[in-house]
Formats: C-alpha cells, sequence, structure tokens
C-alpha cells in the first residue's frame, strides 16, 4: 500500500523513468553508429637536422609543412636537430610512432639510408623522404625539380660573370648534389659557353668554418666573380657579401642583405607539401614511385630579382623560364661528362628515375678544386 | 453520486492529458531519433559508398596497369631490337585490327617513327613519357592515351603509345561491369568538371539531373570531399529524387570518376531499420499505455480505498455520534424517571391510603416498563457498535427461574393468565455464564408471550441436554396461547424494528428491538432460538444456549412460591453513626437519594455541584461519598481527582461511588479505572445502594434495622441444645437486601472464618481473656445475626453482656464471679451453636 502511494505520488517520475530506461536502447544504438566512424590519423611527425629557427633549407621546410599542416587541419609533430647517421633518427621514428603520428618526414637526405629497415616495422605510417636513393612500400620519395631552377640560375651566372669562372660550394658529391651542379653548368653554358664552374665539396650540409673557407678560396685561388652553393646555411652568401662577389642563394630569399646578391633557388616547399599531405590523406602515396613537381606546377623557381640583375637578362631568364614550362628537357640531348664520357646521345633524354637516383658524374665544364 | 462522477471525469481528463504529453514527448523523440538515424544511416552509407567508389578507382587502375605493362613489354622489345621491321609488327599487334584504336612511336623532338603524331596540346601530360615515365592521358574528343617510354639504358630514347578513341571508353573502364547494375548512373569527368566520358544512354533527364541546384552543391561537396579523400560519397535530395553522389579520382591521369545512384537501391534494406524502429516505438507505446493503465487502475484503487476508508470514518464518526447521543439521551430520560421512580418509591413509603399506593404501584410499573424500553435501546446500541461483551461467571440457575417467576407471575396474574412452570429437577444448577443476559432472553419471551396473550396462559419449560460433563445446552421453551405468528412473519421477527399486525398491536408497548436483541444475545452466546407459531392459537419460543456446568448440585423440585411483594420498603440495615455526602447537580436527585436513605438514619449531607463537594469535604469527614458524574464545569471525575490530591481533605481515601445515568458498557471499567471504587447506576435502585452502602461502609457503623415487631425478649437462660432451625433465612436475606448472591457470599464467609474465629474464642476462653473474649463473642453475635442465625446470635448476644459487666471497672467482684460463671457454664453450648450454625449455613449456601 505504501508502495503504491509512493508510487502514485512519483508517477510522472516513473513514467519518466521507464520512457528513459526504454530509450537507452535507441541511444546506445546511435553511439554506435556513431561510433564506426573511423578515426583517421591526424598527426604528422617532421624530422629536421638543423634548427628551424635559423634561416635556410630547415626553417623552409619546417614553414612549409607547417602550413600544409594548417591547411588540411592536422597537427605537426617537430623533431630538430637530429643528427644523421648518430641514431638520433630511429629514436626520434620511434617516438613519433608512439604518439600516433600517420605519416613521417624524413627531412634530411641520409635519414633514409639510415632507417631503411625500421621503416618497415612501422607499415601504418607512411614515410617520405627527399632522398630518391631508397624506396620501400610505405616509404615514399619525394623532391622538386630543383634542377630547374639550378639550370635558370646558371643561366644567370653565365651572363654576370666577368672572370668567366663561377664558384660552386657544395656539400657533397650524391645525385641530388651532382644533378644540382650539371644543372647549374648546363644553364651557364646555354649563356655563356666559355665559362667553366669550379666546385668545391665542403663534405658536410652544415659547416659554416669550412663553407666559409672555401668560398674564400673559390674567390682568391680560383677567381670565381660569381658564387653559389648547396649547402643547409649561408656561409657562402656572407663570404661573398665580404668580397664583394656576386652571389646566387639557395633555399632561402636574401633581398636587401647585400648588393651583391643577385637571386636565390627555392622551392614552394608549402605547395610541395600541400601536395604530399593530400596524397598522404588520399591513400595514394605508394602508388606513384616518385613525385616530383616543377617549374611548369611554379613548385620551384628563382625568386625575385636584384636590381643587379638587368632588364635583359631578365627578359632572356624569362624566356629560358617559358621553354621549361614547354617541357623542355634540360638532361636531353648529347651530354658529355667532364670526363669526356657521353651521358646522353642526340635525340634521347635522361630519365627522371636516372636523375633521381643516379647521377654520379659531373657534366663537362665542371671542375673541382680539392 | 454527483460529484464523485465529476472528479473521475476531471481525473480521466488529467490523465489522457497526461498521457497525450508524454505521447507527444515519445513522437517528438522518434522524430528527433529518425532523422538522427537517417542522418546516421545516410553517412555510414556514404562511407561505404566511398569505400566501393574506391574499389572503381582500383579497377580502372588495374585495366589501367594492365594497358602499360603491354605497352611496357612492346617498349621493353623495341629497346632491345632496335629495328623498323620489328616495330612495325609490334604495333599492329598492339592495334589488334581494331579501327577505333591508334597506335605509335614518337621521337623525343614530338614526331613521329610510326604512327600519327600526339601532340603535347592535346595530351598535356604526355611530354612526361619523354621524362621516362608512364603516362595515362586523356584528351576529349580524340580518346585516352596510354604512353611509355623506349628506353636507352637510363635515357629515354623514343615513346610508344597507344590511343583509345572515345567510344570504346566505358567499356575500358569496366563501367558497364560495376555491381549495382542498371541502378548506377556512371561517367567520367575532368578534374575541372567537364564530363567527358558518359554512360551509354545519357540523355536529356540526366542533363537535367546534372543541372539540379541540389545535385552542383553535392558534387561541389564531394570535389571538397576528394581533397584528402580518395574517393566521397554524398547523400542528396534533389528534386527528381533522392540520391547518393559519389566520386573517385582516376589514378594517374587528370580524370575523375563520377556518379550517382538512387537513394532506395542502396538504402533499400538498410532502411528496414525504420521499420525496427517504428516496431520498437509502437512497442514502447503499447508498453507506455499499460503502464498508464496500470497506474491509473493502481491510482484509481487508491482513491477509491481512500474514498471507502474516509466513508468508513464517516460512518463509524456517526455510528459513533449515535452511540454518544443515545449515551445522552439515556442520560436525559433517565434522570427525570430517577426523579419519578425516587419520588414514587417515597409515595410507597410514606402513603397510607391504599388507593395512592395502588396509583404508585402503576406509576412504579410504568416507571419499570419505561426503563426497560431506554434499557432495550442502550444494548441494541451496544451490540450494533460492538461495544456490547458477554460477562461471565458462576450462578444459579435457580436464582435465574426464581427472579423470571418473581418478575412475569404478577404479570401473569394481573391479566387473569395461567402461568406454568416446568422445571425438570434434574437440570443442573450452578452454571457458568452470562445470568444476567440468559433471564433478560427468557424474560424478553415471557414478557412478549403474556404481553400477546390475552386468554390462556403462558407456560415456561427449563430442561437441559447434555453435551459432555462439562456443558449442556441449557433449553427454555416459552409457550403461550396468545394471537400467534403468521408463517410468513416467523423468518422476520427477529429484524430490528419489526413489528407485526401493526393495526392489531398498536396498543402494545414496546420498541421492537425485543426480539432482535434476544436474537443477538443468543447468537453471541452460540445458541439458537425456534419458534413455533400456529396464527390465531398462540406460539412457542424455544431458546437452546450451551452453558458451562459448575459442580454437580441439581436444581430439584422448584418453589413455586413467589419471594416478591410490594411489601412495605424496610432497610437492609441502620447506620446512624455513618455520614455520606451526595453530589449531584440536580436537587431532585439529592432529594430522591436523601429520601432514600432515610431508613437507613445515615446522616446525608448534599453538594450540588463538584466545587461544593470539595469544599465540604475539607470541613468534615464523611464515610463515603456518592458522586455524579455529569456536572457542570467541574465533572466526577476531576471532583475525585482533585479531592484526592487536597491537603486538606478530611476524608481523602474515602470509597467514593459514581452515580451514573450513563450506561453505556465499559462505562464501569472507565469509572474504576479513574479512581472510583464502585458505580451506581441512576435511577438509582435503593437494594443495590444500600447493599454498597453496607460494603463501604465501616463495618462497625452498619447496624441490624430495629424490628418492627420488637425482637423477643431472651426468656430462657438456657439455649435449647438441639433445634432443628438454627437460620431463619429469611431474615438473614433481609440483612442482605434481599439478595441472595449476597447472602450466600455472607454465608460462605461466615463458614469460611468460622473456624479461626473459634479457635480465638476457645484460646481467650481458655485463657480467660474476657476483653478479648467480649469482642470476639460480639463480633460472633453480629455476625450470626448477619446470616440470620438467630439462636446463635442470641445465644452469644447473651455471653457478650455477661463479658461486658465482666470487663467493666465498674462491676462489683460479686457481679463479675456470676458473669464468669454464666460464661464458664454457656460457652460450650455458644459454640455447639455456633457449629451447628455453620454446618446450616454451609449447606445453605450451597442450596443457594
Amino acid at each position: 500500500m505504501k508502495l503504491l502511494t509512493m508510487l502514485n505520488k512519483y508517477r510522472i517520475a516513473v513514467v519518466l523513468a521507464i520512457i528513459f530506461l526504454l530509450m537507452i536502447p535507441f541511444v546506445t544504438m546511435i553511439f554506435d553508429f556513431a561510433g564506426t566512424e573511423k578515426v583517421r590519423h591526424e598527426k604528422i611527425g617532421l624530422i629536421i637536422l638543423g634548427d628551424t629557427k635559423i634561416n635556410g633549407w630547415n626553417s623552409e621546410h619546417y614553414n612549409g609543412i607547417k602550413s600544409a599542416c594548417e591547411k588540411f587541419g592536422l597537427e605537426l609533430l617537430l623533431r630538430e636537430k637530429v643528427r644523421e647517421n648518430s641514431g638520433e633518427c630511429p629514436l626520434a621514428i620511434k617516438e613519433l610512432a608512439e604518439e600516433g603520428v600517420g605519416m613521417i618526414f624524413l627531412a634530411s637526405y641520409a635519414y633514409s639510408r639510415e632507417v631503411k629497415d625500421l621503416v618497415r616495422e612501422y607499415p601504418n605510417i607512411a614515410f617520405a623522404t627527399n632522398s630518391a636513393e631508397v624506396h620501400d612500400n610505405n616509404l615514399t620519395s619525394y623532391f622538386a625539380r630543383l634542377y630547374q631552377a639550378r639550370y635558370l640560375s646558371g643561366a644567370l651566372a653565365g651572363m654576370r660573370t666577368k672572370s668567366n669562372v663561377i664558384g660552386y660550394v657544395a656539400a657533397m658529391p650524391n645525385t641530388e648534389v651532382q644533378r644540382g651542379i650539371n644543372a647549374f653548368t648546363l644553364g651557364v653554358q646555354r649563356t655563356n659557353p666559355n665559362a667553366k664552374v669550379v666546385v668545391m665539396w665542403t663534405g658536410s650540409w652544415q659547416n659554416e668554418k669550412v663553407e666559409a673557407e672555401h668560398a674564400k678560396r673559390l674567390i682568391k685561388e680560383a677567381g670565381a666573380d660569381v658564387l653559389t652553393y648547396h649547402q643547409d646555411e649561408d656561409a657562402t652568401a656572407q663570404v661573398a657579401e665580404e668580397f664583394g662577389v656576386d652571389f646566387i642563394a639557395y633555399n632561402e630569399i636574401l633581398n636587401g642583405y647585400s648588393d651583391h646578391y643577385l637571386t636565390s633557388v627555392v622551392c614552394i616547399w608549402e605547395l610541395y607539401y600541400s601536395d604530399m599531405i593530400r596524397r598522404y590523406l588520399k591513400g595514394e602515396l605508394n602508388s606513384i614511385d616518385n613525385h616530383w613537381l616543377g617549374i611548369e606546377h611554379d613548385a620551384v623557381m628563382l625568386s625575385d630579382y636584384s636590381p643587379r640583375v638587368s632588364s635583359e637578362m631578365v627578359t632572356e631568364l624569362n624566356s629560358l623560364k617559358q621553354e621549361l614550362k614547354n617541357d623542355k628537357l634540360i638532361f636531353s640531348g648529347q651530354i658529355y661528362d667532364n670526363k669526356g664520357q657521353l651521358r646522353c646521345e642526340n635525340g634521347e633524354a635522361i630519365s627522371d628515375d636516372t636523375l633521381l637516383e643516379n647521377i654520379n658524374w659531373l657534366v663537362k665544364g665542371v671542375e673541382v678544386l680539392e | 453520486m454527483n460529484d464523485g462522477f465529476s472528479l473521475n471525469e476531471k481525473y480521466v481528463k488529467k490523465v489522457i492529458i497526461q498521457f497525450l504529453a508524454v505521447l507527444m514527448i515519445l513522437v517528438t523523440t522518434g522524430f528527433f531519433l529518425r532523422f538522427e538515424v537517417n542522418d546516421l544511416l545516410n553517412a555510414t552509407l556514404e562511407q561505404a559508398m566511398a569505400k566501393q567508389t574506391a574499389d572503381l578507382s582500383i579497377i580502372a587502375e588495374e585495366r589501367f596497369a594492365k594497358e602499360l605493362a603491354e605497352l611496357k613489354i612492346v617498349a621493353k622489345y623495341l629497346e632491345e631490337q632496335p629495328n623498323m621491321a620489328t616495330e612495325e609488327n609490334f604495333l599492329r599487334i598492339l592495334k589488334s585490327g581494331n579501327e577505333n584504336v591508334s597506335v605509335g612511336l614518337m621521337r623525343l623532338d614530338e614526331t613521329a617513327i610510326l604512327g600519327k603524331v600526339i601532340s603535347k596540346w592535346d595530351f598535356l601530360r604526355f611530354p612526361t613519357a619523354y621524362r621516362g615515365n608512364e603516362v595515362v592521358d586523356y584528351c576529349n574528343g580524340k580518346g585516352l592515351l596510354f604512353a611509355v617510354p623506349v628506353m636507352h639504358g637510363g635515357n629515354v630514347k623514343a615513346v610508344v603509345y597507344r590511343l583509345y578513341d572515345e567510344n570504346l571508353l566505358s567499356e575500358l573502364f569496366g563501367l558497364s561491369e560495376y555491381n549495382y547494375g542498371s541502378d548506377v548512373r556512371l561517367l567520367i569527368q575532368e578534374r575541372n568538371g567537364r564530363i567527358i566520358i558518359p554512360y551509354k544512354n545519357y540523355g536529356e533527364a540526366e542533363k537535367n539531373f546534372f543541372k539540379d541546384e541540389a545535385i552542383i552543391n553535392g558534387f561541389n561537396a564531394i570535389r571538397d570531399k576528394l581533397e584528402r579523400n580518395k574517393s566521397a560519397s554524398v547523400y542528396c535530395k534533389s528534386s527528381t529524387g533522392r540520391f547518393f553522389l559519389f566520386a573517385t579520382d582516376l589514378p594517374q591521369t587528370n580524370c575523375t570518376m563520377i556518379g550517382y545512384i538512387e537513394w532506395a537501391a542502396v538504402a533499400g534494406d538498410i532502411f528496414r531499420i525504420y521499420t525496427l524502429i517504428l516496431s520498437i516505438g509502437l512497442l514502447m507505446l503499447i508498453v507506455l499505455a499499460f503502464v498508464s493503465a496500470y497506474l491509473f487502475v493502481m491510482k484509481t484503487k487508491a482513491e477509491e480505498s481512500d474514498a471507502l476508508r474516509e466513508a468508513k470514518k464517516a460512518a463509524e464518526a456517526a455510528s459513533n455520534a449515535k452511540s454518544d447521543f443515545l449515551a445522552n439521551m439515556s442520560h436525559e430520560i433517565r434522570t427525570p424517571i430517577n426523579a419519578i421512580v425516587g419520588m414514587n418509591e417515597m409515595i410507597l413509603r410514606e402513603s397510607q391510603n391504599p388507593d395512592v399506593i395502588g396509583y404508585a404501584q402503576n406509576l412504579a410499573a410504568a416507571s419499570e416498563t419505561l426503563l426497560s424500553l431506554i434499557n432495550d435501546i442502550l444494548d441494541f446500541s451496544k451490540i450494533e457498535s460492538g461495544k456490547f461483551s458477554l460477562i461471565e461467571g458462576n450462578y444459579s440457575l435457580k436464582d435465574v427461574i426464581r427472579s423470571l417467576v418473581t418478575m412475569m407471575k404478577p404479570r401473569a396474574d394481573k391479566k387473569g393468565l395461567k402461568f406454568d412452570l416446568k422445571i425438570n429437577p434434574e437440570l443442573e444448577n450452578n452454571l457458568f455464564g452470562d445470568s444476567i443476559r440468559i433471564r433478560q432472553i427468557v424474560l424478553n419471551f415471557l414478557s412478549n408471550a403474556v404481553k400477546y396473550t390475552n386468554v390462556g396462559g403462558v407456560e415456561l419449560t427449563a430442561d437441559s441436554e447434555k453435551i459432555s460433563d462439562y456443558e449442556i445446552n441449557l433449553r427454555f421453551t416459552v409457550k403461550d396461547t396468545g394471537i400467534g405468528i403468521k408463517q410468513e412473519d416467523i423468518s422476520r421477527i427477529f429484524n430490528d424494528f419489526e413489528r407485526f399486525d401493526t393495526e392489531k398491536n398498536k396498543n402494545i408497548e414496546g420498541t421492537g428491538l425485543g426480539l432482535a436483541i434476544t436474537y443477538k444475545l443468543v447468537k453471541m452466546m452460540n445458541g439458537k432460538i425456534d419458534v413455533q407459531s400456529v396464527y390465531g392459537e398462540g406460539s412457542t419460543f424455544t431458546v437452546t444456549i450451551p452453558q458451562k456446568v459448575i459442580g454437580g448440585e441439581l436444581i430439584g423440585e422448584f418453589d413455586k412460591e413467589s419471594g416478591f411483594s410490594h411489601e412495605k420498603y424496610r432497610p437492609a440495615f441502620i447506620a446512624p453513626d455513618a455520614e455520606i455526602l451526595v453530589v449531584d447537580d440536580n436537587e431532585m436527585n439529592l432529594l430522591v437519594a436523601v429520601n432514600l436513605l432515610k431508613g437507613t438514619k445515615i446522616k446525608v449531607d448534599t453538594a450540588i455541584s463538584g466545587f461544593s463537594c470539595l469544599k465540604k469535604l475539607t470541613e468534615r469527614h464523611y464515610d463515603l461519598i456518592f458522586l455524579d458524574q455529569m456536572m457542570p464545569s467541574l465533572d466526577g471525575i476531576q471532583t475525585l481527582k482533585t479531592a484526592r490530591a487536597m491537603d486538606d481533605n478530611l476524608s481523602k481515601n474515602i470509597p467514593a461511588i459514581v452515580l451514573t445515568a450513563n450506561a453505556i458498557s465499559g462505562a464501569k471499567e472507565m469509572f474504576l479505572r479513574e479512581g472510583f471504587d464502585d458505580y451506581l447506576s441512576k435511577p438509582i435502585d435503593v437494594r443495590i445502594m444500600e447493599q454498597m452502602l453496607m460494603k463501604y461502609l465501616p463495618a462497625e457503623k452498619i447496624l441490624p434495622p430495629p424490628d418492627e415487631e420488637s425482637p423477643s425478649e431472651p426468656t430462657e437462660e438456657k439455649i435449647p441444645a438441639t433445634d432443628e432451625k438454627f437460620i431463619n433465612a429469611e431474615m438473614g436475606l433481609e440483612y442482605c437486601a434481599g439478595m441472595k448472591d449476597f447472602y450466600k457470599e455472607v454465608l460462605q464467609k461466615f463458614v469460611e472464618l468460622r473456624e479461626d474465629k473459634q479457635k480465638k474464642l476457645q484460646a481467650s476462653f481458655a485463657a480467660q481473656d474476657w476483653k478479648n473474649y467480649t469482642i470476639q463473642i460480639h463480633s460472633l453475635k453480629s455476625t450470626a445475626l448477619s446470616i440470620g442465625g438467630e439462636k446463635t446470635s442470641e445465644a452469644a448476644k447473651k455471653l457478650e453482656t455477661a463479658g461486658k459487666i465482666l470487663t467493666s471497672p465498674s462491676s462489683s467482684e460479686l457481679e463479675k464471679q456470676a458473669n464468669a460463671e454464666f460464661i464458664n457454664k454457656n460457652h460450650a453450648t455458644a459454640m455447639k451453636l455456633y457449629d451447628k450454625l455453620a454446618e446450616e449455613a454451609k449447606r445453605l449456601a450451597e442450596t443457594l
């Protein structure tokens, strides 16, 4: 009776409670449905050699990938100052994997070799590297056809040099660097068949002291009056400024820094990384072996020319650029290396595969200063 | 009734409103759920569609790969066997005779070695082949191109291609093999949105379909999704119906495959979940309805039981009010009757005029009738209210019958009716039960018999039937030669308030309750009543009541002598030293009380209220107090409590007897609980009152009443040793105000105390302790007299006188000696008389 009275008293509550109870399966059902939606990996990892706060290769890449991640609403996890061949890179990969990244950019050339085996242990993580020397199912090479900009910058250097000696401070003789030197040299030869390119190897991507020394030697010993470089930072540019020698920068725009600055070989990394991440999100990353964006996509270019570059030169450079955009192949037709070996016959073109993986020679017209 | 109905209606309304509210909530929830589930399902289907679309992309990719693989084989062969003949052969094989397929070999300078020239302006991706990459490219109007470089070492030497004409494309992409068959519409478009490959029957309707704004928005959404997904699907509701739009990028090309399918074709089965939800919703509704109905019924029940409880309460209150009313009425009626009876008693006592006495006797009879009517009503109300209870005890059947005879004989005599008694002498005399009610039952039958019989007589038969050694069925039969009862009325005579032949019997007094009460009393005693009647000839009422038997005494031959007559009143005792207080707010009652006690010579003081009572108690000592209960401002109980608590009360612990006309059962117990010593109901029965006075007044103040014929002088010194009769029972009974029970008790007490008293007497006698002897012999004198032992009392009196002289300091030695000698000489005889008296008292007590 008491229970009944109570039941009566809280009748509405009881009815509501019953409705609530009846609704539980519905709610659970809805949540069950909602739960079936797959959660995607929303984190991107970046492993890079230097300090991303210092201008140059590292900051350009970092900023590019950061913009791309923001565009897609992804989180970027950074591991910087990770030295090559030191065991730091595998450690960084493990850390990032534990943090749940879906994709890792290995943004220094030698990383891919070092972690070749480790990559296989993370089949669910898409790796991307700027070195084309190593491939795997989940390791995609990415690079821009920077050599196209090198070619144009070579054309500019050929037009600028008076001494017909152009100095080139380069890190090491690998495919990437030699491809750049070759394209540069072909560019020089396009505008100035008499000029030669003198290369000095520093043996490292980042070594300010050696770079500066080499730059001075190229000016003093080789008599170069235009300098360019293939290093992560800009020690060469500082020497050129110091000695009043024209220079073409790499990967950073130095307008206003020096009167002797001509232009810079740049890559729009944001564009590049956006493309990569889109492909990653679409699941296409490993279905295309190489993905090489070039000047036709405005992914690589020469930055705005300094006042030192005359309008005639600009016109010339623009027409060369248009050629490239119209699918002119730089490495086509008859090409000899500096040892006299024929690398490309008439009517042929060096394939992308070779350019990416297998340039172990320097084109005719290149000298190496030891 | 009307109220109840409207209340119900209101309640039903409320319930319906509540039910509708809940229903609405449920329906709203249902709608919400439906949309939720709809969205959810569509989202899920979108995902599923997107995945399926991705498969399309993979299928296309495989097709492309197969194409490219064929070309690659050719390219490889050409690389290894660079001569025109081989080239032509292979190209022919590639063309496989199809006119819609063109094949060729291009130089890097964009001239053809074989086949037609492919312009890079038509096929924008074609130059990639010169860089050593495989190419799939589409040009609107030209067809789909597959191109593979012919290598020379690491360098590209030429490009071999195969171009499919547009009308082959849907076959090539395997569009017709798509799972959904005819439901689906597939087409390929460039990523800039231009539709390039329609399905076969692409007509006006489809063109309109793509013009629909909702569809355009849908495809825009798909394009956004494709930004970061391999494939995408969107649910779209257009003017032409509901569709799923889907798209996937074709690998290595600038093309997207898009399509749409009717919503129903995809969702058809899955959306049966709607039915499920509907069923569950319906189920919920049913459950809700049941729960509501259940609660409704429960609530109604609860309310009904509430109503019932309240009705019961009201009925009980009404019944209580009725009881109270009856009790009050009985009080109100009894008070004047009290005065009438009392005054009439005065007349009977004091009048010498036989006419007046005759009137007064009639008046007494009428008063008695009136009183009995009131008692009937009271009994009835008690039985009705369940307050009635039997008061069982040991009794003598003989006494009951005798009192019945005493009551009825005069009435029968008065009507000139014969009154016959047939008492079985084998009847057990000592029984256990409610004698008062048994008497009432039989009395009722007898009264009726006398009442309704005009000629002939009434016969009372008493008999029994043995049930066991300890129980009998006591049977009374009352037979009359009266008017009788009609057969059809017999079953109704025990109904409340029923009277028959009202016309004929209108001059007959009575409430009509008598038989109803009788019937109920018999039922309470587990007895039964049997009625035989012949209308106009007479009736026979037989009542059978089970009673317990106490002792084996039989009733014996019944002495038909009636002991009751309207003799002149004689007080049972006198107590000239006693002083009592009677408190009543009614002066008439006070007057009655004072006059009733006149004969006892008790000094009666009166008080008109509780307050004056309290005042009087502080002024003087009383031996006893009669206290009326119903008094204004300070009632009997309050007065008693205050009096008992007062320090200056001179009569603090004296017996207090409540006077009340409130004769409801249970009242006596209540008054005893409240501190009264006894209970006397009004109108006052003088005999009961005297009995109480004898009981509660100090024994030494009670004296035997003076005989009108002066008591016989002691004529002889010698008390006859043997006398046949030692007890004057009539006298003893009179001392007990005619109450046999009381008399019996006194007799028994006398027998009981004899041994002890005799011992003491003998002891005092032996020790020549005349002082104690005198006191003890005095006690014997009065106690013997109180049971009617005249001779013994006489003997004791003489001894007492002697003892008094002996112990008196004023007596001379000679006197003392003479009296001592008298005592010594007569003591033994007195003791013998004592023994005989006790023996006879014992016998008498047993027969009473």
